[in-house]
């Protein structure tokens, strides 16, 4: 059948296999992780009303990636801005370049 | 700030954890199994510095001592142990078992070890040459001529017929002439009983261009039919059921088909084409049920076909596989198409532990590369329709690049298709029908078209297999007995056979048809371009707009 070896699959650079396993858990914990520090900060958080405290929460819990992603985004202001960048964009930046470098690299 | 210790955690241990499995062992070892009274396979090839383990799996004493007693030992192995040798020169090896054999090797229980890379023509009885494409013209008749198979074989040259009148013979047919054509007047008829006694119904072992035609092999030790380090081979019409390991099996064999054949009540595959690249074999039309495994193949693969056939009711179906304890790792470039796989969740069919592993998959890819799965149908299965799974055995062998193309996949219990186990790269979808997948979304991040989605390493199988593993040590499971299964249904006789029953030929006509096995797989060329679904696989279209 024509076609079918189209992967140059027979030595994987070690990098590869690292970064492919890597690659699947990685979303799972910055889920894990922006989830968790959003709902710290919400408990911190000086609310003008708790209907506010309720509404992130159940925001967060329930719509995983985004809502803590927006949360951190424009409403945190406990956790410092430093630490908050670099698990949002960091992770994605992060998340991005391994796609990238997959694609190149087989 | 306490989210970097654990972010750095997280990366050493994923990373101690790809060291481990990334070293290369080489603790690896090829096995030979010694059984009343033979070796399995009689033919092993290792490279040098390899290590072979004799198992003893027999219930008489035997031992393994070197024809002029180089190596080895007169020490009986005891039942279910073994005894390891290495070797660490390329060469011939010839052994044999001091309790059954002759003391020069001529005869009886012996076997060979190929060390390295030597010439073919270095361990087999006959040259390559000794192989001849056509018919010699000359028929011998069992039981007319010759009491026996193996009496006719004997007095047999390359390129002959030997034409098996119905009955029941009770014999093991080591066929060690080249080109020879077996084959039975009634497939039904003519049946080849091991008594629960002897290892093989037929062994041709390191002869070329055996033909094996409308015969049927049962209640063997070992193996119904089975080819050991050949070229040219060809099986066709044949059934085996109620052989105690493989039912038709090709080992370290290149350039066959097997065809239109039947397999059951083997505890392990039905059908096996093992260690060969390019394997250039077909098997075509065939059925296998009631098995451990419908098919398995070990370090198989390069125009390896699995085309138009059934497998159901086994319990496992489909698997092949990377194992370090043969050669040619990995398993790669099978073209899976065009089956209909189904219901293969059964606890009364035989099995041994590792056969017992791969319970209700439908397809198992474990760690291949390159397959080609397409156009099959896999329905009904208690685990998983289709699974691509690392496997784990000396080495750590990912499975990468298989392609998957528009297959049915319906009904499995846990998922219909899985991927499963650390870095598994770069396996495609495309235009499968199915409901679920674990991980979800397979079809759309793993497209063949779009695959950039790192989506290889869900360990949900992984988990699956591990409590199938410790079930399956414990030996606590439920399975059937090789040698009670019913006689299958008749099976259909070769066309030119029938049409010799009812005595309305002309010889010409039946000359026509005796075709050694040279250049099989060329010759079959043709034929892969013609395939397409048993039919039986089209109720499952009824519910499904997919055609």
């Amino acid at each position: 059948m024509p076609g079918v070896s189209i992967f140059p699959i027979s030595d994987v650079p070690f990098l590869s296999l690292f970064l492919n396993f890597y690659g699947y858990y990685l979303p799972f914990f910055l889920y894990a992780t922006w989830t968790s520090l959003a709902l710290v900060d919400i408990s911190q958080n000086r609310f003008s009303s708790n209907i506010y405290k309720v509404l992130w929460t159940l925001i967060v819990t329930f719509i995983p990636l985004f809502g803590s992603f927006a949360y951190h985004l424009f409403v945190a202001d406990q956790i410092h801005v430093a630490v908050r960048a670099t698990m949002i964009f960091g992770g994605i930046l992060i998340f991005t370049g391994i796609i990238v470098y997959l694609g190149y690299a087989l | 700030m306490k989210l970097v210790p654990f972010v750095i955690i997280v990366f050493l241990s994923s990373f101690v954890f790809f060291t481990a499995c990334d070293q290369v062992n080489k603790e690896g070892f090829t096995g030979v199994r010694v059984i009343d009274n033979s070796y399995s396979p009689p033919v092993v090839r290792i490279y040098e510095g390899g290590k072979v383990r004799f198992f003893n799996a027999g219930n008489n004493p035997h031992n393994v001592i070197a024809v002029g007693e180089g190596w080895g030992s007169y020490e009986e192995i005891p039942k279910n142990d073994y005894l390891d040798v290495t070797f660490e020169k390329e060469g011939l090896y010839k052994y044999l078992c001091s309790f059954h054999a002759s003391p020069e090797g001529d005869w009886g229980m012996v076997g060979s070890v190929v060390v390295g890379d030597i010439d073919y023509e270095d361990y087999s009885n006959f040259q390559k040459a000794d192989a001849v494409e056509s018919f010699s013209g000359e028929i011998r008749f069992v039981p007319t001529d010759y009491d026996t198979i193996q009496d006719a074989v004997n007095s047999s040259n390359p390129g002959d017929m030997i034409l098996v009148s119905p009955g029941i013979y009770y014999e093991e047919v080591i066929v060690n002439v080249p080109s020879l054509t077996i084959r039975g007047v009634d497939r039904n008829k003519t049946i080849v009983d091991g008594e629960f006694e002897r290892a093989n119904g037929f062994l041709v072992a390191g002869v070329d261009g055996v033909v094996i035609e409308n015969i049927t092999a049962r209640n063997a030790l070992l193996n119904g039919f089975y080819w050991a380090t050949v070229e040219g081979y060809r099986g066709s019409y044949l059934t085996a059921y109620n052989n105690g390991d493989y039912g038709i099996y090709a080992f370290d064999a290149v350039d066959g088909v097997l065809e239109h054949s039947y397999a059951s009540g083997s505890p392990d595959a039905g059908f096996y084409i093992g260690q060969c690249y390019p394997c250039d074999a077909v098997i075509n039309n065939v059925i296998s049920e009631n098995n451990g495994l419908g098919y398995s193949g070990t370090n198989s693969g390069g125009d390896l076909y699995i085309i138009n056939s059934i497998f159901r009711n086994n319990k496992g179906g489909i698997a092949p596989n990377t194992l370090d304890s043969e050669l040619l790792p990995p398993e790669r470039e099978s073209y899976i198409i065009g089956n209909l796989i189904e219901n293969n969740n059964n606890l009364k069919a035989p099995a041994w532990d590792a056969q017992y592993i791969s319970l209700g998959n439908g397809l198992v890819i474990a760690g291949g590369n390159n397959n080609y799965i397409k156009n099959n149908v896999i329905a009904n299965h208690d685990v998983f329709g289709l699974v691509i799974s690392a496997a784990l055995d000396d080495n750590y062998w990912p499975a990468h690049g298989n392609i998957i193309e528009e297959n049915l996949i319906i009904n499995s219990g846990k998922a219909d298709i899985a991927v499963s186990g650390v870095s598994n790269l770069r396996n495609c979808f495309e235009k499968n029908q199915f409901d679920t997948s674990i991980p979800p979304g397979i079809q759309l991040f793993n497209n063949c078209n779009f695959n950039i989605l790192p989506m290889g390493s869900d360990l949900h199988g992984l988990w699956n297999l591990i409590a199938r593993v410790i079930n399956a040590n414990t030996g606590n499971y439920e399975k059937g007995n090789w040698k009670e299964f019913d006689a299958p249904d008749p099976q259909p006789n070769m066309p030119i056979m029938k049409i010799v029953q009812n005595k309305d030929y002309n010889f010409e006509e039946f000359k026509k048809s005796i075709i050694p096995a040279v250049e099989v797989f060329e010759g079959y060329r043709n034929k892969l371009n013609e395939i397409s679904l048993p039919k039986e696989a089209y109720k499952y279209f009824d519910k499904n707009s997919l055609q």
